[in-house]
């Protein structure tokens, strides 16, 4: 096995199977393999999750006041009538 | 039995026993990604809001039926998907899913190759113009507003299948079996969706914060 087993055009799709653990083990190997000769695929790797972390910061809005009440209201009445 | 499961089967009785504070958190923690995933099925937010609003009302409706055999969260978002996709059929919007093998969905490399030496040279399919290096910008550029500004445009414009499963598992933070459980994906196909997603959000970093580094 050798750095030229796996090309980074190659690497870079592989990317996010490697990162959820859900390569087989020896396309693991080479994958580390690679990763350990080329810097740049590490950064590219380091960018994927800096996309994952920044993607996790995004948040909505709260539920409308109005919006809220008229589930509760819903609620209330159903569960009501239900023994 | 897992502290997950026992939570959920409390959460559960809670409810069933008419618990509105179970049920506000229930709403809290659910609405806003219901609502987003309402939005890639069908166009107009104030449908998409209908959409929510229908799910809750069959989720109050549901409860006494629910056997648990999927978790509350899961069977809750089928019920919006079904509903989402009917809702976005009746808008003549295509489905995501009746569009499986779309074009530029799936095909195609998720970084651009021209970035790579071409076929004849020693190095092929090794960088050419390595990724620019906006990651090594401190930390607070990665959490700064003006990033997660860049992350929803980019969220935006990808395709609906993309938009679920990036919203779901990044924004959302679900496991992937979750998410494949209620989108109906393989976990192969959660995998494609979620890469290529990400690789756009990339990108759409990459070209703002470009400072490409030739080698």
């Amino acid at each position: 096995m050798s750095y030229e087993d796996l090309p980074c055009v190659d690497f870079v799709e592989l990317a996010t199977e490697y990162l959820e653990g859900a390569l087989p083990v020896d396309q693991r190997l080479i994958v580390e393999h690679h990763l350990a000769f080329c810097s740049p695929c590490v950064d590219y790797l380091e960018q994927m999750r800096a996309v994952i972390k920044a993607t996790g910061t995004l948040c909505e809005e709260d539920v409308p006041e109005p919006v809220a009440d008229s589930l509760m209201e819903a609620f209330r009445a159903i569960s009501g009538e239900q023994p | 039995m897992t502290a997950a499961v026992a939570s959920e089967e409390l959460t559960l009785a809670q409810l069933r026993a008419g618990d509105e504070m179970a049920f506000r958190e229930l709403v809290t923690s659910h609405n806003r990604a219901m609502k987003r995933v309402a939005l890639t099925f069908v166009r107009s937010p104030s449908v998409a809001d209908e959409v929510v609003q229908e799910t809750w009302l069959a989720v109050i409706q549901g409860l006494e039926r629910f056997e648990g055999r999927s978790s509350l969260k899961t069977w809750i978002f089928r019920i919006l998907v079904n509903r989402a996709q009917s809702r976005g059929v009746r808008e003549q919007r295509t489905t995501p899913f009746s569009s499986l093998a779309s074009p530029g969905d799936e095909d195609g490399p998720t970084v651009d190759p021209d970035r790579f030496l071409p076929a004849g040279h020693a190095a092929a399919g090794y960088w050419s113009l390595t990724p620019s290096r906006f990651f090594e910008l401190p930390e607070e550029r990665i959490l700064a507003e003006e990033t997660a500004a860049l992350v929803a445009a980019a969220i935006e414009k990808l395709p609906n299948r993309q938009q679920q499963v990036i919203r779901l598992r990044d924004v959302e933070g679900w496991e992937a079996d979750e998410v494949c459980e209620c989108l109906g994906l393989s976990a192969a196909n959660q995998r494609v969706l979620l890469h290529r997603a990400r690789a756009a959000v990339r990108a759409g970093l990459e070209e703002y914060f470009t400072e490409v580094v030739r080698v």
